[in-house]
């Protein structure tokens, strides 16, 4: 369904499977994430993103299926040189300063202790952390610490970010200056790997996506591509009419099987899904005949939180139906 | 580039180094070891000058009494403290001697059997010191030497004869050790208790450090991070190896204290009784003999370091792993109360399969290698079977470890442990 990306993939996953006593949190997962690519891993809790991630990392081993990373790479040490990771549980030691846990964290990745030392003073800087380089990290205010978290994950100028839950536990302010953190990596040519259950960050953000759902794919693609597809399995349309009150134009669903609802804004405007086959210019021709004046007649882009609710339960209820099957 | 395990080692010392309690420990605690010395010396010598009073009731046939409190006046204790004597007839009333005790008037009371010295009958001391061994044993040894000379008397000797009678037969014990080497036999077991005492304690005290540095890596999550850049063999041995490093500094530090304060030795010595300095050199012990107890040493807390990591990794507050930690320090504690059996009998085949087995050995070998020659594939089979225990463990403890880490909120079972290690 959906074309294959034509650029080498810095982290592909090939019918990947972990189990865990008593369940299966992946199952078969296959995805790929094309260099400089901001890539969304979206799914209810308990989908098994973060699963995916810790194998990802090589902090759990798969059970079946194969890992490659930038190209060639099995998680491991070598890859994890190149990878910044900001894990949901987040957290530093209490008792070191600033500016040593970061050197500490950087080291482990293989950096030079001389060679990060002028790194940390300009992100701390830059981050207006200057002040509390030689303070100890459990001094430092909750949002201090989170931003310290995020130059750990940048400092060692990974080639591969991956974010588990980026935003959550954020205030609006760190929030932000992740989010220009994440854009200035994008910018800077690195991939952006980054789960989240909030719709509204991934579509801000993301270039690509991969939706999961019962610890398995429900699709892949780009943002643009996985849109247009969800459009066009629907057969929905968003009609804008000059009257603004009153009662929907009865045209507009005299035909059974039809659903109309009032979209949001200044009135006028109504959302309209037609049953399979049913064609569009049979509607528009029903609403010119009635006489109303038309402003406005597209077909719908799902929003990607529609999408998502969408895939969710259809997959939920094949699943569903699948082990009905079974019994 | 560094190798993961040396940057975590390095971060466990220098952390370690810098905190408070290091530095406290370091330095503190042999100045409170000494003060503590120094007041029970103080506390013992207020006593000198003193004198212990008490009454002799003698019923003697023979009329010994005043012998044996000569012989009491003439005992002298080190710190200078005396008996003074009153003789009492043997009607005298024990009830109201007794009262005398409890006021504090009288040290306590002394009755002489009237078959004393014919047939060896009981001399009873009732006293507020029964409980002193040193005025306990000077009251020994004077009644003695009165009784003896009296019976020597009556056997028709002369002083001289009994004397020469009683002239004591000198006899030393050298324990013959592996190097070859004869040294004084109680300055040996006084070396081996010491040195297999420190290792219990350096065991226990830096296996807990291991594992409570796990802990604070869950409890603050930096583990999720560490874990991402550092294989969790890696941070297990750096962490083992950090520790063990500032152990080992601690113990350096404590070593050049003693060694300044040895060179007071003479003085403080002479000062404290006057004993001659030398009968307390300690046993030299060989160059190969050091590296063998060192090697032990670093064995048992490695093992020890490695088990106590396991403990923090499958624990997830410091309550649960203080219960947690409990079956391992039986096993430890269980190995330092054989102190005795190895003592006893450094030979004997109870000895060998203590400081064969890997749990025991690191605190008992030692012991044993200072008190008795011991076969040389004896030391390399429990070396070997040590160092066994170690990989072992410490391959259990990454895995255990790298489950361990992420699991947070529910403690875990023996039986999910096993599975950590299989799955691992």
């Amino acid at each position: 369904m959906m074309a294959p990306f034509m650029t080498e993939a810095v982290v592909a996953l090939s019918d990947v499977t972990k189990r865990f006593a008593g369940h299966v949190a992946v199952r078969g997962l296959s995805l790929s994430v094309p260099r400089g690519v901001l890539y969304g891993l979206l799914g209810p809790n308990g989908a098994g993103k973060t699963t995916t991630i810790r194998m990802i990392n090589d902090i759990v081993k798969p059970d079946a299926g194969t890992i490659t990373l930038f190209g060639a790479l099995p998680p491991g040490r070598a890859a994890q040189r190149r990878i910044g990771y900001l894990p949901e549980e987040r957290g530093l030691y209490p008792r070191m300063t600033v500016r040593r846990v970061l050197s500490f964290l950087a080291e482990l990745r293989g950096l030079g202790r001389a060679e990060v030392a002028p790194k940390i003073t300009r992100w701390l800087d830059r981050l207006e952390l200057g002040r509390w380089a030689d303070a100890k990290v459990e001094t430092l205010s909750k949002g201090m610490q989170q931003k310290v978290q995020f130059i750990a994950t940048v400092l060692h100028e990974p080639d591969l970010l991956i974010l588990d839950e980026p935003f959550s536990g954020l205030d609006p302010l760190n929030a932000d200056v992740l989010r220009d953190i994440v854009r200035e990596q994008k910018k800077a040519g690195k991939t952006i790997l980054f789960s989240t259950h909030l719709m509204e960050h991934a579509e801000q953000l993301c270039d690509a996506l991969c939706i999961m759902a019962r610890a398995q794919r429900v699709l892949e693609g780009s943002l643009a591509d996985v849109k247009l597809h969800a459009r066009d399995a629907r057969n929905a349309y968003r009609v804008e009419i000059a009257r603004k009150t009153g009662e929907p134009p009865a045209a507009l669903s005299m035909r059974p099987g039809v659903a109309v609802s009032r979209a949001p804004g200044n009135g006028g405007a109504y959302d309209v899904e037609l049953p399979p086959g049913e064609s569009a210019s049979d509607l528009l021709r029903r609403l010119v005949d009635s006489g109303e004046e038309i402003v406005h007649f597209e077909r719908s882009v799902p929003t990607l939180h529609q999408i998502f609710v969408d895939q969710v339960r259809r997959h939920d209820e094949s699943a569903a139906a699948g082990g009905a099957a079974h019994a | 580039m560094r190798r993961a395990w040396f940057v975590v080692a390095r971060r466990e010392y220098m952390e370690g180094a810098r905190s408070k309690w290091f530095v406290f420990t370091c330095l503190l605690a042999p100045v409170l070891f000494v003060a503590l010395l120094g007041f029970t010396a103080w506390a013992q010598l207020r006593g000198g000058g003193k004198t212990a009073r008490l009454v002799l009731i003698d019923e003697t046939r023979e009329a010994i009494g005043n012998d044996v409190a000569a012989a009491l006046e003439a005992g002298q204790l080190g710190d200078g403290q005396r008996f003074a004597v009153d003789l009492a007839p043997p009607a005298t009333d024990r009830g109201a001697l007794a009262r005398r005790v409890e006021v504090g008037e009288l040290d306590g009371y002394l009755v002489l059997p009237a078959d004393v010295v014919a047939r060896g009958g009981r001399v009873v001391y009732r006293g507020a010191n029964a409980s002193s061994n040193i005025d306990m044993a000077i009251l020994e040894h004077s009644l003695r030497t009165a009784i003896v000379a009296s019976r020597a008397r009556a056997l028709g000797l002369s002083p001289a004869q009994a004397t020469a009678l009683l002239a004591p037969v000198p006899f030393e014990t050298r324990q013959a050790t592996v190097a070859g080497a004869e040294v004084n036999a109680g300055a040996a077991f006084a070396l081996a208790y010491v040195v297999s005492f420190l290792l219990y304690i350096g065991i226990v005290l830096y296996g807990v450090t291991v594992m409570r540095s796990v802990l604070v890596e869950k409890s603050s999550r930096v583990m999720e991070v560490v874990v991402a850049c550092a294989r969790p063999w890696d941070l297990m041995l750096g962490k083992v190896l950090g520790i063990g490093m500032l152990g080992i500094t601690q113990l350096a530090v404590w070593m050049a204290l003693a060694a300044v304060a040895s060179t007071f030795q003479g003085p403080l010595l002479a000062h404290f009784g006057g004993t001659d300095a030398a009968s307390l050199a300690l046993p030299s012990v060989g160059a190969g003999l050091l590296v063998i107890i060192v090697l032990f040493f670093l064995g048992g807390y490695f093992l020890y370091a490695a088990i106590f990591a396991a403990v923090g990794a499958a624990n997830e507050s410091e309550r649960d792993a203080q219960q947690a930690q409990m079956p391992v320090m039986m096993v430890l504690t269980a190995a330092s109360v054989c102190f005795p059996v190895i003592s006893g009998a450094p030979r004997d085949s109870l000895a060998v399969v203590l400081t064969t087995l890997p749990f025991s050995s690191p605190v008992l070998m030692p012991m044993r290698l200072l008190l008795t020659p011991v076969p040389a594939w004896q030391v390399a089979l429990s070396l070997a079977l040590l160092l066994g225990a170690i990989v072992l463990a410490l391959w259990c403890a990454a895995r255990i470890f790298r489950v361990g880490i992420l699991m947070y909120g529910k403690r875990s079972t023996l039986r999910e442990l096993l599975r950590w290690v299989r799955e691992g």
